[in-house]
């Protein structure tokens, strides 16, 4: 063969021309920033202090010293996690990294993060001018992380931390997290806005819901390009806007968490809320043993006009049920059975499910078997008249089936119970 | 007596009166019979765990064959290895006794085997899952594939002891996520590499360089596993092993499985046509042979080449059997079946309770299905080592067995089943790899990059990594500090290479008679050829026009249509020679080796008339110049040689000599048909001699042509004796080609030529 270099020429021929710019090879630093000198090499450190009363969005950065008791609520596993014991023992952390995936390949570039101190609230990026100077940081990070008991992300579950995780073992460091726990703030977002904003990316979550607005901010997805080119030319400009971007991000996980914490406390006012949201943030409460602060949102939900909040009754209902608080849930039972029963007598079958709760309830916690028979009746009676106008899915087939099981044994009962009766007439 | 019909034929039987049958008898070109092999056995090996013997001696295993004993001696010795036996002789035992052993004796030890397809490693998990329990010992096996459901995967990952999957996976999957796998790569002692032989061509050249990679992370891992491959018969298994991982090894070679008597047919479909040269239907001739010895309850396997012709052969059979066997007892087995069906198929066959199936090449692996009496091969499968794998289905330990091999009228057949010392007395083909083609090569630098900086004085392959290493950061996707290459792009780079197709970007074909529909592809040298705007395009039988070739997007829209003609492209291919290698001269001629750009384009496309091959019409063909880079073997001639030859009767020679080689080059190849391309040349560009070139058809060759160059003399030799022994008068597709192609004379100015040649050799 000839030379392997001709070879590669000639291949190249057919793909992309390289690029011959110069290397500018600018040494300046970005700003706030110093470069940190290690026994295991050096690596760049940018460092912002904010004043607690600093405003981001709706809230100011110190609200979370009045609300982070009850953060460790945001997981599901709270029960059996650690509980929050200071605001600053919280680390909020993002990374910028050079791909998707986290695969071995994919390398965190900038580590931010950024935690609380009596006074201040202090964002830090931690950066490497090249691959090199990895293995510093990766140290020097550990290290850090021992004083935290909770780590606050935004899927960084699954990505930032996993990824930051495989770079202590390409370059064969044991790390130690010291059991932090992990709190990912875009499961919880996810639950409470999945209906109400398009996209529940931070960026889009920060806007929507925490009225907080970027200038000129540099997308996420624009990074890795952004970093490739300073390792091409060694021009740090385009950085600056990296570091602010991933700098704004460690501040909005702040303020969610702010808004969490405000939603966890039943202090966030709700009658300005979305009543999607507003409902959510009931079920999650409730999810969460914080029954109290769901009653308030529950309630709040009640005071919403009749269109708007009928959608949600027969699940509010449920939840009562399950606590056995059957007053409630009759209530809401009854309203919703009343909006099945105006208008058209043939609402599709889910519709008629308020009347079989009721039927349950009266048959299996008052016993009023009769009361019980009149309901499941008059749910057939519906489910026929739809029948004749509409075919019925397999769902539906299966459901009515059921109620004529149920009526069945309805009817065994009211008439053991009459026949009870004449019984005891008998003696 | 046959159990299950009743009938009194045994196989012996069969064969006793397939003799005594004139007309079937008069089709037979060759009977051979291989004698009965006896066991060769030899002691448990000393030190062998008690838990594996107490396993084997619960399946009434007492003693190893001497192969599966030598294996586990030099595998505990330290030696990679490379066993070589035929199906059905025991030779997962050759690795999973030395994997079980070492588990045992260490809790942390991990193997990792990997398998061609999922379905052979499930097989094999099955298999080990038994033997594993039959001993009570705690070992966990696990494939890990595709269908591995995620909630489980991190227990394999950090748990399994033996994990089983295949390359591709190891590709995509594993090797990019190892740290992952900290768990398996630490403690890594074996890895079993089954069927190494189909690791050939251009998927064996991918898998060498994943094996590169593998090696790669062990070693970061600081662990240094040792390779335990298997391989069906070939001409070179320690040669190709070595390619393969790289590393010396010991060749086990010495069978001890016994085997009963084998009769190898070679059947020849009569001809029906003689001065066309056309024969019956292969399809035909094989179901007879196949449905006489099904109805005498001889279970028979029949081996077709396509999923189309597995379909043709199942609907007849089970149609000529349903009286005597119901069809429930004759099945189709290919890809393309659910796993499910797949399992169930072999187990019928394992118990009997199947008498018959037709299989593509699917079941020419190691696929458990039990051992059958009678083979019906339906067309040469395109290598001596898959018939014997074919072949080897048949075969119980105390009786007879016999195997058909029926030609189709495709020359490759036709020669073969005239020249049976061709397939008797050869050893069967090589494996060839070729892992430092530069483009195959350049992707798995990549990968091993994302995977593990590289450092300055690392090694990957035999061509310079700092060269391609600083190509690669010319194009911007390593950086290099401090002497280390970081991998420094966006792209996870595994996911844009795959490991099994030859050019990676196939066009899609779709039909729109009835709403779009893709209904096959077809790879992108073959495009302009097969599917430009016009072409009629058969799919199954069915007759398709291509509406719109959008080559940008790859993609034909197709309508189905039904006319009496097919489309024939004609290619204008100029070829220039780069840079020659290797050249050496002979009486009357040079041959050649080195690369050469092929440059083709598409010109126009003749519509010939079905049957009467009348040219009813013609169109150009827009579409743009294809280039490739490859390598190739050639050789001119002298004008010694040539001297007194009018142009145009050098032009049929040359063109009737390119075809028949183009047919017998696969043959020592062990490589498909398409893969290797031959152009004559009358006038050749540079040299302006008569020049016939081989290349390979893939970016950078794989080394089929280098393999041809050293062949040369046999290659020539082989033309000789094909073109003088064929029967027809003056050309016929299977030797010079059609007389519409070559002339009425081409035969024998081929013929002429090669024997001037010869003349001046001795």
């Amino acid at each position: 063969m000839s030379n392997l270099h001709d070879r590669l020429q000639r291949l190249r021929s057919t793909s992309t021309t390289p690029s011959t710019e110069k290397k500018i090879m600018d040494i300046s630093l970005p700003s706030n920033s110093r470069v940190v000198e290690t026994d295991e090499g050096s690596f760049v450190m940018r460092e912002c202090r904010y004043s607690l009363d600093h405003q981001h969005g709706h809230y100011s950065l110190g609200q979370l010293v009045e609300g982070y008791e009850l953060l460790s609520r945001i997981s599901k596993r709270f029960q059996s996690m650690k509980n929050v014991q200071s605001y600053r023992d919280l680390l909020f952390f993002d990374t910028e990294t050079t791909g998707l995936g986290v695969g071995a390949g994919n390398v965190p570039f900038m580590i931010g993060y950024g935690y609380y101190t009596h006074t201040e609230f202090v964002s830090v990026q931690l950066f490497i001018r090249h691959p090199g100077e990895e293995r510093a940081m990766l140290l020097y990070f550990n290290e850090f992380i021992q004083r935290f008991t909770h780590l606050v992300t935004y899927n960084g579950r699954t990505f930032d931390w996993p990824i930051v995780k495989n770079r202590y073992v390409m370059n064969r460091i044991p790390f130690t997290d010291g059991d932090l726990e992990q709190l990912d703030l875009l499961y919880i977002s996810r639950n409470l806005w999945k209906n109400s904003i398009i996209s529940c990316r931070l960026s889009n979550v920060e806007e929507q819901r925490l009225g907080i607005r970027r200038h000129n901010d540099v997308s996420g997805a624009y990074a890795p390009m952004i970093y490739f080119q300073y390792l091409a030319d060694g021009d740090v400009g385009p950085l600056e806007g990296v570091f602010l971007h991933n700098e704004l991000d460690v501040l909005t996980l702040a303020t969610l968490a702010v808004h969490l914490g405000t939603i966890l406390a039943g202090q966030l006012d709700l009658s300005k809320v979305h009543t999607d949201d507003v409902f959510r943030i009931g079920v999650w409460l409730d999810q969460v043993e914080l029954l109290e602060q769901a009653e308030i949102a529950f309630a709040e939900l009640l005071k919403r006009p009749a269109e708007t909040r009928r959608r949600y009754l027969l699940a509010i209902a449920t939840l009562y049920k399950k606590k056995k608080w059957f007053e409630q849930a009759v209530q809401l039972w009854e309203e919703a059975a009343g909006i099945g029963r105006v208008g058209q007598v043939t609402h599709p079958i889910h519709m008629l499910q308020p009347l079989i709760e009721l039927a349950m309830y009266y048959e299996h916690q008052c016993k009023r078997y009769d009361q019980a028979l009149d309901l499941v009746e008059e749910v057939l009676n519906r489910a026929e008249k739809r029948q004749a106008i509409r075919r019925l899915s397999d769902k539906d087939r299966q459901l009515i089936e059921q109620l004529h099981k149920r009526r069945a044994r309805l009817m065994t009962k009211v008439y053991r119970g009459v026949s009870g009766e004449v019984d005891l007439l008998m003696f | 007596m046959n159990r299950i019909t009743g009938k009194t034929t045994t196989i012996e039987e069969w064969i006793a009166q397939l003799r005594l049958s004139p007309e079937l008898m008069e089709q037979v070109t060759s009977w051979r019979t291989i004698p009965v092999r006896d066991a060769k056995y030899a002691d448990m090996p000393v030190g062998l765990h008690p838990k594996i013997q107490k396993s084997l001696a619960d399946k009434g295993i007492t003693q190893l064959y001497t192969h599966q004993h030598d294996a586990f001696v030099q595998v505990t010795s330290g030696h990679h290895v490379v066993t070589v036996t035929p199906t059905a002789s025991g030779k997962t035992l050759c690795y999973n006794l030395p994997v079980l052993q070492a588990i045992l004796e260490d809790d942390s030890a991990r193997a990792l085997y990997l398998f061609p397809t999922k379905a052979l490693a499930q097989d094999q998990v099955a298999e080990l899952q038994e033997f594993v329990n039959r001993m009570d010992a705690d070992i966990k096996t696990h494939t890990y594939d595709g269908d591995t459901p995620p909630t489980v995967r991190q227990a394999i990952r950090n748990a399994g002891h033996v994990v089983v999957t295949n390359p591709d996976m190891l590709h995509s999957a594993i090797l990019p996520h190892h740290t992952k796998w900290v768990k398996l790569f630490e403690n890594l002692k074996y890895i079993v590499i089954d069927e190494v032989h189909t690791y050939r061509g251009v998927f064996g050249s991918h898998v060498a360089n994943v094996i590169r990679r593998l090696k790669r992370i062990c070693k970061f891992y600081g662990s240094n596993p040792q390779f335990i491959c298997a391989s069906a018969t070939i001409d070179n298994p320690k040669e190709h092993a070595e390619r393969l991982i790289e590393e010396k090894t010991v060749l086990i070679d010495n069978n001890g499985a016994p085997a009963g008597e084998k009769h190898f047919v070679f059947y020849n479909p009569p001809v029906v046509n003689k001065q066309l040269g056309i024969r019956r239907s292969s399809v035909l001739e094989s179901q007879k042979l196949a449905a006489s010895l099904l109805k005498n309850g001889i279970q028979t396997i029949v081996f077709a080449r396509s999923r189309v012709r597995v379909e043709l052969l199942l609907t007849y059979l089970q149609d000529l059997v349903k009286s005597e066997l119901g069809s429930k007892s004759i099945r189709g087995y290919r890809g393309g079946y659910l796993p499910k069906q797949r399992r169930e198929i072999e187990r019928g066959l394992r118990n009997g309770e199947i008498r018959g199936v037709v299989s593509t090449n699917a079941l020419e692996l190691g696929i458990d299905i039990g051992q059958l009496q009678a083979c019906v091969l339906n067309g040469y499968p395109g290598s001596i080592a898959s018939v014997w794998q074919q072949s080897g289905r048949a075969g119980r330990r105390l009786e007879s067995s016999i195997t058909f091999l029926v030609a189709s009228s495709n020359p490759l057949d036709q020669y073969i089943i005239q020249n049976p010392q061709f397939f008797f007395d050869r050893p069967p083909e090589q494996a060839r790899i070729h892992p430092d083609n530069l483009i195959i090569l350049i992707d798995h630098i990549k990968c091993a990059a994302y995977e593990l900086p590289f450092e300055q004085d690392e090694k990957f392959g035999q061509e310079s990594l700092t060269d391609v290493l600083e190509f690669l950061q010319e194009e911007r996707v390593v950086h290099q500090v401090n002497n280390r290459w970081y991998w420094m792009d966006q792209a996870f780079p595994a996911n844009h290479i795959s490991l099994r197709s030859a050019a990676q970007e196939n066009f899609v074909i779709i039909d729109v008679t009835h709403g779009p529909k893709v209904i096959g592809e077809v790879d992108r040298f073959s495009a302009p050829t097969m599917i430009h705007d016009e072409a009629i395009y058969i799919h199954e039988g069915v007759q398709f026009q291509v509406e719109k070739l959008d080559y940008a997007e790859k993609k034909a829209f197709v309508r189905e249509v039904k006319v009496d003609y097919f489309t024939d492209a004609n290619m204008a291919i100029d070829l220039h020679v780069l840079h020659v290698d290797r050249e050496r001269e002979h009486p009357g001629l040079s041959r050649y080796y080195g690369e050469v750009t092929v440059n083709s384009k598409p010109t126009i496309f003749k519509k010939i008339k079905l049957r009467t091959h009348e040219n009813i019409g013609s169109g150009p063909i827009h579409l743009p110049e294809e280039q490739l880079h490859t390598s190739s073997y050639w050789f001119t001639l002298e004008e010694s040689v040539t001297s007194g030859r009018s142009t145009n009767d050098l032009q049929f020679a040359l063109l009737g000599l390119a075809n028949v080689l183009v047919h017998i080059a696969p043959l020592y190849l062990m490589c498909d048909p398409m893969d290797i391309r031959v152009v004559p040349q009358v006038k050749a560009t540079q040299s302006k001699k008569p020049t016939i070139y081989f290349y390979d058809r893939y970016p950078g060759g794989i080394g089929l042509s280098e393999r041809l160059f050293e062949l040369h003399g046999s290659l020539l030799e082989e033309a000789t004796r094909l073109i003088g022994k064929c029967t027809c008068l003056s050309g016929c597709p299977a030797c010079v080609g059609p007389v519409e192609e070559v002339g009425l004379l081409g035969k024998q100015h081929a013929l002429d030529l090669l024997r001037g040649l010869g003349e001046k050799v001795t």
